[in-house]
């Protein structure tokens, strides 16, 4: 147990242990703030090296930031820092080869796939590094603690989320007469009038990252859940979730076009850049393509950072944190490496172009860099009141990433979308997704 | 009769035409198949990144001038180059391995006359079968014991895992397939069981041999798995795990790049492929049917 989560306990009695303790945490804890504020690492880094691994990020500006960012780092604190950067898809396999091994990278990092509960007991408690950030920069936003907690404890700290927004063309809406879009039904009307004039609107029904995004979203905005706010009850059944169907398939029918059962992550960055698409629901990814390789398309295109529905307005972001595995053989170096980085924040989000969104509070003061300044983009600056993560309302536990990565949500919208009924997919469903959390509650 | 005389040989030629004519016709689909990935990377590869996006257009040719763009951005700025060289390290010396110990163990198996050598051959190629996605986690201990996570001889320690059980089976039906005689000839005149096996069993078996340097060459430059597993350091990842983790970036694919990079390792391999085809074919039937 870290001394931080000793000051934080709520004891009625000051024991001799106790008082030792908390002082001890306090001189540690002052020691950090005073090292922070002069931006120095402790000397015991000199002549050391530390591994990191992180995914290859959508803009190559922000992996050459980053890279360039821990030279200097290790320059200034006379260590050396070596950054790897592979796919986020790709993560999991290596992180299960270090983890067979007891060996691999000190600092690691999951992507969109939240291993935290998966591999908590093997991974450093880092509380002391999160609640300073939280005091510092924060609060932290709850879903936060919901990705890098376990049982109160933090073991990963919480870098940024990717914000998956609608992305719809003004002058084709304009075209059929319809106005800025402010909810799903509009979205669904204007693919309805756009399709027969060329211009469907896609979500992927296929197994990829953007369809567990979309439909979530969706199915929050309906007021459906997945679990209760323990994560342990599955809520799933529920009128909701089966208006959500309702509406996947009407969506469908009415305006998009089979190849979307067969649509990857980039397939509706491609849409979207080609002119075709009315409108899709992307990362600002598909934005920054579309703004490169078609720039008259990206002039009629505009952001609204979620549709809103009968059930509210959620917005399903794509998690990122920090972890540090307890093999690793500078953990020391790692955690000051995350709190360097994490005070380097407003720059990190600078050379992802407006990518990086904070999962602290005070970083959304305005204006914020890559977003503040941009007209468009200037509409997600507050994306932090509106963003749920897979499992909600309940945590990213190890049965909601499996329901994640086995896709059931997305398959459940495909069989509706090719006609099962909702039924008979409810059950379906449901059911795979009882067996999991009944696997893991007997693990 | 003269006239039936001129007109035999026009007959023949026309059935000749005839024959050939509806072989290529049949032939032509599987050509159009086997090609259009090539042509498609060639194309995709030459292009410029907004002519990619054009979905008014026909997406076969060129709608904007060719450009070499992308395969400058591989050489670069990428370690493509470093790749390459990787690639062809970890093949040759995986095919020298494999061949190294597939050839003891196959003649062994083949001709000493072992106890239980047909069962054990059988046992041998099912360890072929274990797919690389059970076998990575504990080959990771292995690599980490050795020292050698995050380089490219980790590839080389692990790929004859899967190349030698193959090789070894292969090899076994050839060796199988050369008469007892003229090995005991070689003997009579003078080979021991090594010269034997070197001067006679070999030489005759040359399809065998070819077919499982091209397995174990083909097999360790298209792996994924192991190496996305074992190596993370750019500039010691081979060809395949460099193209796509350094290519795709989230639901962004530098499609040209992509393209480029399978372009340059793909033909070469294609063309030495179909030099030695007939060979191929030789040893896969061979071992096959005996």
């Amino acid at each position: 147990m870290s001394d931080s989560r000793l000051v934080q306990a709520d004891r009625p009695t000051v024991t001799r242990r106790s008082f030792l303790k908390v002082t001890g945490a306090g001189a540690t804890g002052g020691a950090l703030l005073a090292m922070l504020d002069a931006r120095q690492a402790p000397a015991q880094l000199k002549g050391t090296s530390l591994r990191v691994i992180l995914w290859s990020h959508f803009v190559p500006a922000y992996d050459a930031w980053i890279d360039d960012f821990a030279k200097k780092w290790g320059e200034q604190n006379g260590a050396t820092v070596r950054i790897d950067h592979i796919p986020h898809l790709e993560l999991p396999a290596r992180y299960a080869a270090e983890f067979a091994a007891g060996a691999g990278h000190d600092l690691i990092y999951f992507a969109g796939q939240i291993l935290t509960g998966q591999y908590y007991r093997h991974l450093v408690d880092l509380s002391d590094l999160a609640n300073d950030l939280g005091t510092r920069y924060g609060p932290w936003m709850p879903s936060a603690k919901s990705a890098a907690q376990v049982a109160g404890v933090w073991y990963a700290v919480p870098d940024y989320f990717i914000s998956i927004p609608v992305l719809w063309r003004k002058d084709l809406f304009e075209s059929v007469g319809r106005p800025a879009p402010k909810t799903w039904d509009d979205l669904r009307v204007a693919a309805r009038l756009l399709r027969p004039k060329g211009h469907p609107t896609g979500m992927q029904f296929s197994h990829c990252n953007d369809a567990n995004h979309n439909w979530r979203a969706l199915l929050y905005c309906f007021g459906a859940k997945e679990t209760d706010a323990s994560g342990q009850s599955i809520e799933l059944d529920s009128k909701e979730t089966r208006e959500a169907l309702r509406f996947a398939k009407a969506l469908y029918d009415e305006g998009m076009t089979p190849e979307v059962f067969s649509w990857d992550d980039a397939s509706d960055n491609r849409y979207l850049a080609s002119g075709v698409a009315s409108w899709i629901h992307d990362a600002i990814s598909a934005f920054r393509t579309t703004e490169d390789t078609n720039p008259k398309v990206f002039k009629e295109t505009y952001v609204l950072p979620e549709a809103a529905g009968p059930g509210g307005t959620w917005n399903v972001g794509e998690p990122n944190v920090w972890a540090i595995w307890k093999f690793s053989k500078n953990v020391p170096a790692a955690k000051e490496f995350i709190l360097a980085v994490a005070n380097s924040q407003k720059e990190a989000m600078g050379a992802s172009r407006g990518y990086n969104m904070p999962f602290l509070r005070r970083r959304y003061d305005k204006p914020m860099p890559g977003l503040g300044q941009d007209a468009k983009l200037g509409t997600l600056q507050e994306q932090d009141k509106i963003t749920a993560f897979f499992g909600h309302p309940g945590p990213m536990t190890p049965a909601a990433q499996e329901v994640l990565t086995t896709f059931i949500v997305p398959d459940m919208f495909t069989r509706v979308a090719r006609g099962a009924s909702i039924d008979e997919t409810m059950k379906w469903g449901v059911g795979e997704i009882r067996r999991i959390y009944a696997k893991h509650k007997a693990t | 009769m003269a006239v039936v005389a001129q007109r035999a040989p026009w007959s023949r030629r026309a059935k000749e035409i005839r024959r050939h004519t509806l072989i290529y016709v049949g032939l032509t689909p599987y050509l159009v198949i086997a090609v259009f990935p090539i042509l498609w990377m060639l194309i995709t590869a030459l292009k410029q990144e907004p002519d990619l996006y054009r979905m008014d257009v026909v997406p076969f040719w060129f709608h904007l001038p060719p450009t070499l763009k992308n395969f400058e951005f591989l050489f670069q700025r990428t370690f493509y180059g470093d790749w390459l060289v990787n690639t062809l390290s970890i093949s040759l010396f995986v095919s020298a391995i494999t061949l190294l110990t597939a050839v003891p163990a196959g003649y062994a198996l083949a001709r000493l006359r072992l106890p239980f050598a047909e069962n054990l051959g059988i046992a041998i190629f099912m360890t072929y079968l274990v797919p690389s996605i059970i076998l990575f986690i504990p080959l990771s201990r292995v690599v980490s014991e050795l020292g050698l996570q995050d380089t490219w001889w980790s590839l080389v320690v692990v790929y004859p895992t899967f190349t030698i059980p193959f090789c070894t089976w292969l090899l076994m039906g050839f060796f199988k397939t050369v008469p007892f005689e003229i090995e005991e000839a070689a003997m009579i005149d003078g080979c021991g069981q090594f010269g034997a096996l070197l001067r006679v069993v070999l030489p005759v078996s040359w399809p065998g041999v070819i077919t499982s340097v091209i397995f174990s060459f083909t097999l360790s430059m298209q792996d994924f798995l192991y190496s996305l597993a074992f190596v993370s350091i750019s500039e010691q990842k081979p060809v395949p795990l460099g193209v796509a983790t350094e290519l795709i970036r989230g639901d962004v694919y530098f499609w040209g790049s992509l393209m480029a990079g399978a372009l340059l390792v793909g033909v070469p391999v294609a063309i030495v492929y179909n030099l030695f085809l007939d060979k191929f074919i030789t040893g896969i039937t061979g071992a096959v049917i005996k």
